[in-house]
């Protein structure tokens, strides 16, 4: 019974991966969860795109969110919900390529890097696995599969959908999850720790600078009452200390007050507002760089 | 260490190895002991000498009940519950009292709260109560003696395998002194039973990689205030979703424990029996978590005074026995209303009973009363996922109010998905009461149902995860 149960398991295997290999194009939107829709990210982007994209925006939910055809030139959204920025930076130095420009969103830099997981697709092991048995990818779990089929019956081959878009905005709702935010950034992290957590930024960004790659950092809005937060306040004097304007272009956060669903997130039409001005002022900073030679 | 993480397989492979070579037999014990120091030590080194001191405890506890001064064999045996006790209540319990009758700010209330909470402390605790109560009990009976080795060393050896042993030591099954102490037993590998192990543990993982790790990922969004934007039924389905999640995870783990310690050639009891298709509150107790129930019914409701002394005093025992039952699952009131929940459903389900009262049973009726059954026990779950109360009113004001919000249909048939394999395991379990040639003419397939849940355990688990029971 093992045996047979091993073959069959086997046999599975071998017409599922023929399966993925025929199929392969139509497979998109595979992420079941959020975890898991970083995690294919993650694995397009080491696997696939690296070598396709010269700028890759690196953040959280905050910039995975921003819409990507209006920021200037062919970018690779690399931001990923729940995670920080030093999750995009540690995946893209374990990339083969690197860009020529990173945007790196300032907001999330005092978590430290927040998810095993990525650390885990850096293994070369895994790698030459995931490569070879594209099975073990995540992106072609069964069940994904089947709900990126499901999806194109629905929705048909949607490029972009923002998880936000549809949803009304709430202002009970938003209120609640301010005072919740609140309550959280109330119990800190130690000063320490965020401290160590920007010079581990900081020493990706020294060795990315070496390798002759642009690093642009900004920061996106949220809710003024957050944004006024002593916690807030604290990340943005450490990042200030250690991330000089005048040395690191920076695109600072807007002076105006900006709508959000729950306090972090903007709603649809605000994130349509900032990604313009945030693409107004890369603008700025960026022609330079989108000019100049590619890097070795 | 997780079971499902890889420090766990190698760790397994090499210990199951070592174990089983000729020359190393007589050290099968110390193996297991040292694999086991290991396994603990590995996520909490600095908590190790808790378990030692537990052990130890143990250790002088059973073995001066049996060779202590006559006459002294009581008092021996009521200090060892006490010191399990203590240190349960001080590592698990303490944050709790500072939080409710103390100020947290600064001083011994800010000093309890930190306290570092021990990975299954309250699984072996109760362990440790089993052998100090057993002994006690089976003092006087020759062949349980005869388990309490003469040799202090030998004696503290067993007690230290019997309450360190891997498989069991962080989330059960709460395996009795009873039950155990006589396998421990020169072991050969051509004893092992393979197809046994081989179906324990690919169910077991395949509940806990597949379907448990991908369902929390979905279940997550249970958190106060994001699930108050979601409708109705998003809501309904979560909660059914969280409770085949809560099934998955402790079931799995269970499955893997049990095989687990089949490979080392012991047999631990069965801890979930297709507990979602029981018809009444009692038959769920005998089905979910059964070594937990069974220790309950043994070494708490029983002394009690279980039903020996009248009707109104079995309801109090049944409660009373539930709400301490609700609080050994977390240190926090919501434990408790868990509990005190399925106390009340006990009992009022005894008092119908002991009145005639619905004592309903055609298949129709059985089928009703098993729906209510698993509607009641789903419900409980939110206190498990929501430990503020005032958030599992929300969320059932949610459900009432949300009818009107978008329905995501994708999320749904996600949750379904992940779902089914459990409803079709207690169906096939069911189908086989009922219908048993139709079984046996399954059993007949069974390859190729393990060989496609082996394949789903290759491509299709969820986020490394740990086990919900692990908290308790």
């Amino acid at each position: 019974m093992i045996l047979k149960s091993v073959l069959t398991a086997v046999t599975t295997l071998l017409l599922y991966t023929v399966l993925i290999v025929f199929f392969q194009d139509s497979i998109t939107h595979s992420g079941q969860t959020t975890l898991q829709r970083n995690i294919v990210k993650a694995e397009d982007y080491l696997y696939e795109a690296n070598s396709h994209f010269d700028t890759v925006l690196v953040g959280s939910s905050m910039s995975e969110r921003l819409i990507m055809d209006i920021l200037p030139g062919g970018c690779y959204n690399l931001a990923m919900a729940g995670f920080s920025s030093l999750d995009g930076l540690q995946l893209i130095k374990q990339s083969e390529h690197l860009p020529r420009l990173i945007y790196i969103e300032m907001n999330t830099l005092d978590r430290g890097q927040t998810s095993d997981a990525i650390q885990a697709l850096g293994n070369p092991n895994r790698q030459f696995l995931n490569q070879y048995l594209p099975f073990l990818r995540q992106k072609y779990q069964p069940v994904g599969v089947v709900k990126s089929l499901l999806r194109a019956l629905q929705y048909g081959q949607v490029q972009f959908v923002d998880f936000g878009a549809g949803t009304a905005f709430d202002s009970s709702f938003q209120e609640k999850a301010v005072q919740g935010k609140l309550q959280e950034m109330d119990n800190m992290l130690p000063d320490s720790v965020i401290q160590a957590n920007i010079d581990v930024a900081g020493q990706y960004v020294e060795a990315f600078r070496r390798k002759g790659v642009k690093v642009i950092f900004f920061e996106t809005p949220i809710d003024v009452r957050l944004q006024s937060h002593r916690m807030t306040s604290t990340v943005r004097r450490y990042m200030k200390n250690r991330f000089p304007s005048s040395q690191y272009p920076t695109v600072s956060v807007p002076p105006d007050a900006y709508q959000t669903n729950d306090g972090i997130h903007l709603t649809q039409a605000e994130n349509i507002r900032y990604t313009t001005y945030l693409r107004q002022h890369l603008h700025q900073l960026t022609t330079p760089v989108l000019t100049a030679e590619v890097p070795n | 260490m997780l079971f499902t993480s890889l420090h766990f397989i190698i760790l397994a492979l090499v210990t199951f190895g070592l174990y089983y070579l000729p020359a190393l037999r007589r050290w099968q014990v110390f193996s297991l002991i040292v694999a086991s120091l290991t396994f603990y030590a590995y996520n909490q080194l600095n908590l190790l000498w808790l378990l030692l001191l537990s052990v130890t405890i143990n250790i002088v506890a059973s073995y001066y009940v049996i060779y202590g001064p006559t006459g002294s064999q009581k008092l021996v045996a009521t200090l060892g519950v006490i010191g399990n006790l203590a240190i349960l209540c001080f590592f698990k319990y303490s944050p709790l009292f500072a939080r409710t009758f103390l100020s947290i700010d600064a001083g011994v209330g800010a000093w309890l709260l930190m306290l570092p909470l021990p990975i299954g402390i309250s699984f072996f605790t109760f362990q440790g109560i089993s052998l100090v109560v057993d002994t006690y009990r089976n003092r006087h009976v020759d062949a349980y003696r005869s388990l309490i080795a003469r040799n202090m060393a030998k004696h503290a050896e067993t007690v230290l395998f019997f309450k360190a042993f891997f498989p069991q030591l962080v989330s059960g099954p709460i395996v009795k002194a009873h039950d155990f102490l006589p396998q421990i037993k020169p072991k050969y590998i051509n004893a092992v039973r393979w197809e046994y192990c081989f179906r324990t543990l690919v169910l077991g993982y395949f509940l806990k990689t597949v379907i448990a790790d991908n369902l929390k990922d979905h279940t997550y969004i249970v958190t106060y205030p994001y699930f108050e934007n979601l409708s109705s039924l998003n809501l309904i389905v979560l909660l059914f979703g969280y409770s085949m999640q809560i099934f998955a995870d402790f079931a799995g783990y269970s499955l893997i424990a049990l095989g687990l310690a089949a490979l080392f050639g012991y047999r631990f009891p069965i801890n979930f029996n297709f507990p979602y298709v029981s018809s009444s509150f009692s038959d769920f107790w005998r089905r979910w978590h059964i070594s937990l129930s069974s220790f309950l019914r043994e070494y708490l409701y029983i002394p009690l005074g279980g039903n020996r002394h009248g009707k109104a005093r079995t309801y109090f025992n049944l409660m009373l026995t539930m709400v301490l039952g609700g609080l050994w699952h977390g240190a926090a009131w919501s434990y408790a209303i868990w509990g005190l929940a399925h106390g009340l459903a006990l009992a009022v389900e005894r008092f119908l009973t002991d009145k005639g009262l619905f004592l309903m049973h055609s298949r129709v009726a059985r089928i009703l009363k098993g729906l209510w059954v698993f509607s009641f026990v789903t419900l409980a779950w939110l206190l498990f996922k929501l430990p503020n109360f005032s958030h599992v009113i929300a969320y059932l004001r949610a459900i009432a109010v949300n009818t009107t919000k978008p329905i995501d249909s994708l999320a749904i048939m996600l949750i379904l998905m992940y779902a089914f394999p459990v409803v079709a395991y207690h169906l096939h379990y069911l189908l086989g009461t009922r219908l048993p040639a139709v079984q046996l003419n399954w059993a007949r397939w069974d390859y190729v149902a393990y060989g496609l849940l082996i394949f789903m355990i290759i491509t299709n688990s969820g986020s490394e995860g740990t086990f919900i029971y692990f908290q308790f």
